[in-house]
Parts: C-alpha cells; structure tokens; sequence
C-alpha cells in the first residue's frame, strides 16, 4: 500500500455501470494522454503522470466528466497511483485507500480484465480474512509478512506485496476501432415516432456529431470527408456523402454545414418517412492541429469559421460564386482580372504594407457582361441599350488598349479606344469604339468630330 | 390667459431646459474613421451609399475600404457586373477583399458572412431594393460590422434600421478637385437633427 510513500496520483479512472460500451469514450480520451487502458464495458484508465503539468487534477476531473456527458455517460471518477486502487476507489465510493473492504482485492488481482475464476479465489480467501476478524485493506496489509506466507494461498501474498510496496502494473494497450463511426436514435421520448422537419433532425445529430468530433480529436485528426445516412421509417435509407472544403475539428461549424446541405437537400427532395435514426460514417481524414489554444490568437478558430462559411457558400451558391480577384496581366478589360477560388486561406492576404501595383490605370468598377451598342444623338443626346438616356458634358480619351493577337487564329487580337464619357446627372460612362469599323444604322454623328462615323460601345460604369 | 413670451425669451428659456437635459446623443457605437465622412461609419449598423449607375458610389465604398486595408472586407453582388480590376487603383488590396456573387441568395449570403464575425466591413449590392433590413441589421450588429448598402436610389421601406444614408454624386467636371460629392441624407431628418444636436 502506498500510504507510506509520497502519493503521486497518477492514474484517472472512469468507473461506469457495468455493461456500458466504453471504447468510443476510451477512444475520445486519448487527447488527454497517450496510455489509455480499458476494463471491458466497466472502466477507462487514463495514465496523466506525464501529463500532469498539462491539467491540473481538478481541471482533468472537470474535463473527463464533461467528456463522459457528451457521450450520456455519468461517471464515477477517482485518481490514485495506480489503476487498481484507481478502480477500486471509484468502485467502492471511499477516497482512503486503507478503508477499502477487502473485496477491493479482486480489483488489485485483475485490474483491466475480468477473471471469473481469479475472482472466485481472491473471494474465498477474503472470505478468510473475514472469519479472522479483518474488514479492510488497511487490516490485510497490516498482517505480518511470514502469516501471510504461511498461512494464505500463493495469491494473497502476491496481493499483500504489491499492496505494501506498488508492484508495477503492464497496461494493456487498447487499440481503438478502424472504423468511426456514430450512430444516433430519434425514437424516444422526447423525440416521439422520428424526426419529419430539419430541426428535429439536425437536435438529434449534434450529439452524434460532437461524439464523432471528440473520437477524431483523441486521435489527432480531422474530418474531411464523411458520409450521413438517414434512417427513414419503412426501411428507407438515404446516404449523403459530404466533402469538406477544408478538414474540420469543431463540430458546430460542421453543424452549420450539415444544416445547410440538409436543407438544400430537403427543398429538392422531400423526406418520405420521418427519420427514426442517423449514422456517420467516417470516410476520409487529416491529421490535426493539436495545440494549446493561443489565449493571444484566434486564428485558428477564424480559419475553421472562414472554411466553414466558403463551404456553406459554395455550396449553396455553386461553384466559381466565392472568389477573391487577382489581376492578370491582360489588356482586354473583360480579362484584366481572375477569380481565385482555390487555396483561399484566413487571415485574407498577406501581412505588412499593401503590396499594389506600382501604375494602375483608371477602370471601372462595373463592366456589362457584353459591351452593348451605344446610339450617339443629336445634340450630345446618349440612348443606353435599355433606352437609359444621358446628357453628355464631357469626354475623355481615348485611351487605345490593343492585344490579345495570340488569342485568334488570324492574329488580329483587338484593337479598341476608350473614352470615359461625364454625363449631366453625375454618372460617368466608360465607352470604346473600334478603329476603323463604319458605324451601323443605329448611331448617328457624335460630339467627337474627328470620330463622327464609328460605332460605340457602352463597356462600363465608374460606378 | 397664459403670459406671452417674446422670441427672444422662449429661445432662452428653451436653452434653459436643453442645459437641464444634457446632451442628447445616440448611443455610442464604434466607428470606422472615413476621411470623405466626418462622422465616420458605424460598426455594427446599416449604411446606405446611394446615387445614379455610374454616380461614384462603389469609389466611395472603395476609398472605405482603401482606408482600413487591414480590416478584412467581403463585397457581395447580386449580379456579375462587379469588375474588381477598378479596385487597385483607389488603392484597395484585393487580397483582402472576399467576392461573393450571391444571385437570389443575397441575404442568406448576407447573413451568412456577418454571423461567421470575420469580416469588419460588408459591401451589399442588391438589384432589388427588397431586403430584410431588420434582421441585416441585428446581424451586422451582432457582429460589430459595418454594413453598406449600395443601391441606385435610396431604400422605401425599413428606413429607420438605417445608421446613415448617403446620397453620392459625381462632379459635373472630369478633373474636378472634388470629384464625389456626398449628402448625408438621414441628417436631414429633423429628428436626426435634434438627436445630433
């Protein structure tokens, strides 16, 4: 026993109900420390000596619980120096190891497996110790070291000195499952006969996604591809398979995204049954970014949201809708700019001072989808192709822009000469004409003598 | 019969009871410094930068934008007209600046970007002057944004969920040393004036 040595607590055990499945929990503990161990559907052991400077235990002990809530487990918790008095503690509800009553010795004889038969015997011989007038380990340890020998079976002395001096223990590795997988019922009480609205349903998947989220985080990893089955009543099944723009660590942003896609999906389909239960098939991961959260940055946390928010748009929106522009290095103005849809990443640019251009020449901030053909009255009169009519004041230009010959086959490229045109409300046109190119019927001669003849082209607003 | 007061006495007594009141102002929210308003935009509330196709109101938004480079900006279009190569040359980076081209999804869109609280100043461009400003505005408040509003004519309906409404227009003059000129059309509410008093 250890009440003679300096008591370092070491191990967490989680003690629960027996018959309660604990693997996906174990699983979901590894975030804590790397030496996990299991008493099948019974316990959790969680070896925090090294870990110690991480969590205090009070925080361990807040953390765990909250950790066996999100799994609808309520349990008992305790921390010893070991996994057997860990358990037996938990087991026995009583903090002082030397008042265990001597059935905790069954748990120091086979502390992460059930033995049927070890039992029977180490309760033969408790039976022993109880006719001789002993009720607890306190008592048990304190026999002198030749009765135990003589006088008890080969096992009671094995127990009796690695009660006294902490013999190690071998902790069986616990290896989680391949698979991920969550499943979760909307039969209930609460729930009624399934779910028939989004609501209901996304009030069911949370739990079953914050239980997937805390199993890949115990593994250090992040979802990137999954797949969500929805149980329909009459044996109905509908499987959605969901790519994530970005691999996600936090289950409300995927929440968000679930919601989303559910909807859309709902609008173009619409539920034939009220859903009776989901699963969540993991299908595709990324290794994670396990760290201390930075009390100084929320970057992290803004770069889950920013993807999160890129996939919820893009896919409501469509692909090619959510960009950031680049210029490219074109002089047709309809090519002056690209979208960049790919490798978007948060915080938008780059940091330090702005990194512009050194000339950039005067556009518009409205260009139409096609240039339409502008009618040139009499007497500085505009008509817009939507029969717009403005008072021309001023022009400026032209301004030829000229290139693209690579683009064609007969080498022409294009050739155009812009003018920016101030109009008697306010607004500011960006037009062009082409050199040369007779004007059609439409346009009669313009305030531009030396251009009288050509046709002209509304391009643009200086919006 | 009351005693009647000359103009000059009711004025004073009327500054009388204005001493007594205090000052009354709005409630203080945050704002983004703009040199072209002195007043500045709110953070967290809706302004309206209107005028004619061609007027000078994306310019106007562009120089916001230009003034704050390092507050990250989204511009969301209901069309595809939006031409991001005019941005560099008022002096925005366009690698601060998120597109989107929302369609019909405009305020879904809207609401989407405000609720995720990353960006500080949200460019709306709806065709159809039919928006919930309401609920625009709880999101822009929510996310202690600033929310501009460009449209061709100023909003009908919901006018109060407004922080400011400015009326944009170009000068008449291609090289004028004023080239937009902005009205700020709320203030000429006359309880407008009496709360920015």
């Amino acid at each position: 026993m250890e009440t003679s040595r300096e008591y370092v607590e070491q191990v967490a055990c989680l003690f629960f109900k027996a018959g309660t499945p604990l693997d996906p929990l174990a699983e979901a503990c590894f975030r804590f420390s790397s030496k996990i161990a299991l008493r099948r559907d019974e316990a959790v052991f969680v070896e925090t000596g090294r870990s110690r400077w991480l969590y205090t235990q009070p925080s361990l002990d807040a953390k765990l619980r909250a950790l066996s809530r999100r799994f609808g487990l309520a349990a008992r918790l305790s921390f010893a120096g070991n996994a057997a008095t860990a358990l037996a503690i938990a087991r026995f509800n009583e903090s002082r190891p030397a008042c265990l009553p001597l059935e905790a010795l069954v748990d120091y004889a086979s502390p992460f497996e059930r033995n049927p038969e070890l039992s029977k015997s180490v309760m033969a011989m408790v039976a022993k110790l109880r006719s001789l007038g002993l009720a607890s380990l306190g008592d048990f340890t304190g026999l002198p070291a030749l009765q135990v020998g003589s006088r008890f079976p080969p096992e009671a002395a094995g127990l009796w000195q690695s009660l006294r001096q902490g013999a190690p223990e071998l902790w069986p590795p616990f290896k989680p499952a391949e698979l991920i997988e969550e499943r979760s019922s909307l039969l209930g009480p609460e729930q009624g006969q399934g779910c028939v609205n989004l609501e209901g349903l996304l009030f069911g998947l949370k739990p079953a996604l914050e239980r997937l989220m805390a199993r890949l985080r115990g593994r250090d990893l992040r979802l990137s591809t999954f797949e969500l089955g929805l149980d329909l009543d009459r044996k109905i099944q509908r499987v959605l398979r969901f790519k994530l723009p970005l691999p996600q660590s936090g289950p409300l942003e995927l929440l968000r995204l679930v919601h989303e896609r559910l909807g859309a999906e709902f609008q173009r389909r619409s539920l034939p049954a009220p859903v009776i239960a989901v699963h969540i098939k993991v299908i595709e991961t990324a290794p994670g970014a396990a760290r201390q959260v930075d009390l100084f940055s929320k970057q992290e946390e803004e770069s889950e949201a920013f993807h999160s928010l890129l996939g919820r748009l893009s896919q409501r929106l469509g692909p090619g809708k959510v960009y950031q522009a680049g210029l490219s290095q074109r002089y047709r103005p309809e090519r002056a700019w690209a979208k960049r849809t790919d490798g978007l990443a948060w915080p938008l640019g780059q940091k330090g001072p702005a990194p512009l251009p050194l000339f950039q020449p005067r556009r518009p901030l409205r260009l139409l989808l096609r240039p339409q053909p502008l009618l040139v009255a009499r007497g500085s009169d505009l008509r817009g192709p939507q029969g717009q009519r403005w008072k021309l004041l001023e022009a400026e230009g032209p301004e030829r822009l000229c290139g693209d010959w690579e683009q064609d086959e007969a080498c022409r490229g294009f050739v155009r000469d812009y003018f920016r045109l101030v109009c008697g409300g306010g607004e500011n046109l960006w037009v062009f004409c082409v050199p040369g190119k007779e004007l059609e019927a439409l346009a009669e001669p313009g305030p531009w003598a030396e251009r009288q003849g050509e046709a002209f082209y509304l391009h643009g607003f200086f919006d | 019969m009351p005693p009647t007061l000359s103009p000059a006495a009711k004025r004073q007594a009327v500054e009388a009871l204005r001493a007594r009141l205090g000052p009354v102002r709005p409630p203080s929210r945050d704002v983004l410094s703009f040199s072209e308003l002195p007043s500045g935009v709110s953070k967290g509330g809706l302004t309206e930068v209107f005028g004619a196709p061609g007027g000078g109101k994306a310019e106007f938004v562009a120089r916001l934008l230009a003034e704050h480079p390092a507050e990250p900006a989204a511009w969301i279009e209901a069309g595809a007209t939006f031409s991001p190569a005019g941005l560099p040359c008022h002096g925005v980076r366009l690698d601060r600046l998120l597109l989107i081209e929302a369609g019909a999804e405009l305020e879904w869109t809207a609401l989407q970007v405000l609720r995720s609280g990353l960006f500080k100043i949200v460019v709306l461009n709806p065709q159809a002057p039919c928006l919930p400003l309401r609920r625009l505005q709880a999101g822009a408040e929510a996310a202690k944004a600033a929310l501009l509003l460009l449209g061709d004519g100023p909003l009908a309906e919901d006018r109060w969920a407004l922080s400011a409404s400015i009326q944009v227009q170009r000068s008449l003059r291609l090289h004028s040393p004023d080239p937009i000129r902005w009205t700020d059309t709320r203030k000429q509410l006359p309880w407008k004036q009496a709360v920015n008093m």
